[in-house]
């Protein structure tokens, strides 16, 4: 009677909408699954969920609940017998309630599910009542419409209702079949269990999984569920449990496509984030090494992870990086590439101002010299900043090799950039502005070689140019050997039958191959892009002014590189500006006496890095 | 107040012996030739003596008023009214020096390599890198002059060095040239050949302390004549003064000089580069310090508005010169003869009446 008149009383009284107070019934979480999963805090929460549904399926169904409310499966006054094995009497209490008895005085909506738990769904939490925490999943991943949703209900200890969702395809699928369902669905294993916190009894006692953690919050457990984790729902708890079991097909690791070494490790990152932070770890066995995972894109929602070092990184750098992160909007990064391009600093300059290898000694070598590396799901390759130029003229054989021969190399390179950006752009200059430089025999041999050629200067030089890049992306994009037998044919049978036709002068041929081959030098990929693009640049600007032009346009180009920086470094540091330099940027010295990493860095300790002073 | 940006002493010394050395690479040697003889080769260390008492009066001036630039410098001794009218001064001047500077240039190359291109062609294409680098700002113009003068540094010694098969040391007599007097005299004159060293007193908070300037300033003045004495022996050591007097542009004509046998020869174009970039810099520089006085007189706080503009009254002002004789012989004459009334007496004024009013500035 006195529960009729209560019923009848809430019935006539208006109460406001409960808001719930997310920060007060959050709770200290598992570090390392939000490491693992994602999550950073700032997940938008404002789905489009279908509140009205909801509640009128769950308010349909037998709910059984828990009388303690927060996971407490209690109750003495009745005792549950152990019909499997006899040997214990679990002692969970639970309360059956006919939901469409609870709910006759209650109107339409929140039919047979307190208002606590309406305010809690609502605000984006776990509510006690497993029915409605049911139909959240299901609205939230559109199942049954989304068929790889798997949502398993099953009953703990033959008693307690319970589910579990995951991901087909994402999860191990041992992990569920040996190691979750059969150790929850035995009463054995509960026997000794009482009353109170039935997470607590699970995480201790059933489980036997590396790890396991609870959450309450839906925006925190559904990326998980997307990253592969299962998540365990309970009657009567108003929380969850993430149990790591992700296992998805992977490549495994083979050796690097784009940064071949002679000597050096042979192995390159995969597209698995795990398998790319476990090779860096490899490398860097240092408990300062920090990981720290944040979703990128606003619907995909890709894991992608900063990894530095605690004591050498600029704390500012990595503060820096991350907001540079977390204020993508963007809703499909689809891995490092287009990541790059949405945290570089100017996206109009021609340079790049990131850097990515796929080479793990390298991106752990960025890493031990104070920059930030950026591992990205679903990308063999990691991104390390701040860049400089000399950065990109690096690569990881330079340091393997004794310091002659790893002076020499980059020398070489350095030469190469200089002939790929310079070379055809001078020539034009050379033959129509300033052809008296040219000693009279090479000027008369030329003169007779273009004899036969009806075009100018200008129009051989981007005939031959054009046709070469067109050889060059062909050759990428045919696959396997064949790209390779038609870049060499190609360049081979072209450039005979121009010469042959009359089209171009032999020499020409030289230029453009030379020009070719000093793109090849390059290590970096983006670079050598850039330098393809200012080696048009150049041939305007010679072909219009001549040595006047050129000098105008390395005016233009260099102090446009002055200007570039590379998330607060200039891009030429340790030159222009001048700051106290490692004696690892062109000319190498024997490596115990490569006392310090440049400062350009900003690092924490400045000797922290890779080298250390002598005798240290 | 425009952010110019810092930038350390070495790329300000850069800068600063750069846009002195840029406009001797033309005529100034043939005049220096034809005004004192053969004793050209010490007069410019006259003129660096004569700078260096202007610099050091400059210097004083800035370090009486510690943080404070030329300009606001002008304005706290004399006042708003006469302060600006010596801001004004000076800016006309640069523009006019920038402007006269870059028709030299023109025209010199335009002798040499573009006989048949009309001198506006040549004059909007530097007009254009002038406002690319004014926008880029100060700061990325001094870096780039740092990258750059480590590389003409390295042009201009080769050059010489390739030049000295031609020196024969009887060719420096007579020593005194046209007389000791008139060495002094033309000495002093043009002693504005190194004003451009007193630029560091508009861009003086670019630099960290007082006394960067006081390093950057007398090191660059160092340099500079340094490369002076050295280009102006050689050219003396290289060519009898008749000749050098009819010589145009006379570094030009060593480089031409150059060969080493049938391969190596008319090298004098590669060495195009220096004077080409040289004067890249030296002119954007002018340009910038104008745009910098003229935002402090008018208190505008972006210079981006007013790039545009004033390249447009820099080459107006370019083509005012009917020829080159006219442009030598008139324009480049008197700023050169004049032009240290601007760098050192207006400072040297404004130092006599800080200190006669006991006007000082505090540190901030």
């Amino acid at each position: 009677m006195q529960n009729f008149l209560k019923a009848v009383i809430n019935l006539f009284t208006y109460k406001p909408l409960q808001r719930f107070k997310v920060e007060e019934y959050s709770q200290e979480q598992n570090q390392s699954f939000e490491n693992a999963g994602g999550y950073d805090g700032e997940e938008n929460t404002s789905e489009e969920i279908d509140w009205q549904k909801i509640l009128m399926q769950a308010g349909a169904e037998q709910v059984q609940e828990n009388d303690q409310g927060n996971c407490g499966a209690a109750g003495t006054s009745q005792q549950a017998n152990d019909t499997a094995s006899g040997i214990g009497k679990p002692t969970v209490v639970i309360k059956r309630r006919n939901r469409q008895k609870k709910g006759a005085g209650q109107g339409s909506q929140g039919v047979g599910i307190d208002e606590g738990d309406i305010a809690l769904i609502k605000n984006g939490m776990v509510a006690s009542n497993i029915a409605a925490n049911i139909e959240y999943v299901k609205q939230r991943f559109s199942v049954p419409k989304n068929q790889d949703i798997v949502i398993r209900e099953f009953n703990i200890a033959k008693r307690i209702k319970a589910f579990l969702v995951f991901v087909d395809g994402m999860i191990d699928k041992t992990v569920i079949n040996q190691f979750v369902l059969p150790q929850l669905m035995d009463t054995a294993n509960f026997k000794d269990f009482s009353q109170g916190d039935i997470l607590g009894y699970i995480m201790g006692n059933v489980i036997s999984i590396y790890q396991v953690s609870r959450i309450k919050e839906y925006s925190k457990i559904i990326p998980q569920i997307l990253n592969g984790v299962t998540a365990l729902f309970i009657d009567g708890c108003n929380e969850a449990l993430l149990i790591e079991s992700r296992g998805f097909e992977k490549r495994s690791i083979e050796a690097p496509r784009t940064e071949n070494v002679i000597r050096g490790p042979q192995e390159g990152f995969t597209e698995n984030l795990r398998t790319n932070l476990s090779l860096l770890r490899k490398i860097i066995k240092s408990e300062k090494l920090i990981t720290e995972i944040l979703p990128v894109g606003n619907k995909n929602r890709i894991n992608c992870a900063l990894v530095y070092l605690d004591d050498t990184a600029d704390p500012e750098l990595v503060e820096e990086v991350k907001r540079r992160i977390r204020n993508i909007k963007y809703d499909f990064v689809e891995s490092s590439g287009m990541l790059e391009q949405l945290l570089e600093d100017n996206p109009f300059m021609l340079f790049p101002q990131v850097i990515s290898t796929e080479r793990p000694d390298r991106a752990a070598s960025f890493i031990m010299e104070g920059q930030v590396g950026i591992v990205c799901e679903g990308s063999p390759f990691v991104i390390a900043v701040p860049v400089t130029f000399f950065h990109l003229l690096h690569s990881s054989e330079d340091t393997m090799l004794r310091w002659q021969y790893g002076t020499f190399i980059r020398l070489t390179r350095f030469l190469g950039v200089l002939i790929a950006s310079l070379v055809p752009g001078l020539w034009m200059a050379l033959v129509q502005f300033h052809s008296e430089m040219i000693p009279t025999p090479l000027l008369l041999s030329i003169l007779k070689m273009r004899e036969a050629v009806p075009f100018p200067v200008v129009v051989e030089v981007l005939l031959m140019e054009v046709a070469f890049e067109l050889i060059r992306e062909g050759g990428i994009r045919v696959p396997g050997l064949i790209g390779q037998t038609l870049g060499i044919i190609g360049a081979l049978i072209l450039g005979q039958a121009a010469v042959a036709a009359g089209l171009v002068s032999p020499i020409l041929i030289i230029i453009v191959a030379i020009t070719g081959i000093g793109n090849f030098v390059i290590p970096n990929y983006s670079l050598a892009m850039a330098v393809r693009i200012i080696r048009f640049f150049f041939i305007f600007m010679g072909a219009v002014l001549g040595f006047y032009g050129i000098s105008i346009g390395l005016t233009i180009l260099l102090a446009l590189t002055c200007s570039m920086k590379s998330f607060g470094v200039p891009f030429l540091a340790p030159f222009a500006p001048k700051t106290r330099r490692s004696s690892d940027l062109i000319v190498r010295k024997p490596l115990y006496k490569q006392s310090v990493t440049g400062n350009y860095l900003d690092t924490v300790s400045r000797r922290s890095g890779l080298y250390h002073k002598r005798g240290e | 107040m425009v952010e110019q940006g810092k930038f350390g002493n070495e790329e300000a010394i850069a800068v600063l012996v750069i846009a002195c050395m840029a406009k001797e690479f033309f005529t100034d040697p043939n005049i220096i030739v034809r005004k004192v003889g053969t004793a050209g080769w010490y007069m410019v260390l006259i003129s660096a003596a004569v700078a260096a008492v202007g610099f050091t009066v400059m210097y004083f001036l800035l370090k009486r008023f510690p943080g404070k630039n030329v300009m606001e410098i002008y304005d706290a001794v004399f006042g708003r009214c006469i302060g600006f009218v010596f801001s004004f001064f000076l800016a006309v001047v640069l523009l006019f020096s920038a402007a006269m500077n870059l028709r030299e240039y023109v025209e010199i190359i335009k002798i040499y390599v573009f006989p048949k291109t009309p001198p506006v062609y040549l004059i909007g294409s530097l007009a254009v890198t002038v406002v690319i680098l004014s926008f880029i700002g100060l700061e990325n113009i001094a870096r780039y002059s740092k990258l750059a003068g480590c590389v003409m540094l390295a042009g201009f010694i080769i050059l010489l060095l390739l030049a000295s098969s031609f020196f024969r040391f009887y060719r420096v007599y007579p020593l005194l040239g046209y007389g000791l007097r008139n060495t002094l005299v033309q000495g002093f004159l043009r002693s504005s050949i190194y004003g451009e060293i007193t630029l560091v007193a508009i861009f003086a908070k670019s630099l960290h302390r007082i006394e960067d300037v006081r390093k950057v300033g007398y090191t660059s003045l160092i340099i500079a004549a340094a490369l002076l004495f050295i280009m102006q022996l050689g050219l003396t050591l290289i060519f009898t003064y008749p000749f050098g007097k009819e010589l145009t542009a006379p570094l030009y004509a060593v480089a031409s000089l150059i060969h080493y046998g049938a391969f190596f020869q008319r090298v004098e174009s590669l060495f195009l580069f220096i004077w080409n970039i040289s004067t890249m810099i030296a002119i954007p520089l002018l340009f910038y310090m104008v745009l910098l006085i003229y935002s402090h007189l008018f208190k505008i706080d972006d210079l981006r508005p007013i790039v545009v503009p004033f390249s447009v009254i820099l080459v107006t002002l370019s083509l005012i010169p009917s020829n080159i004789v006219e442009l030598v012989q008139f324009y480049i004459k008197y700023l050169r003869e004049f032009g240290w009334v601007v760098f050192y007496v207006l400072p040297s004024i404004a130092l006599t009446v800080a200190a006669l009013s006991q006007k000082k500035g505090t540190q901030t």
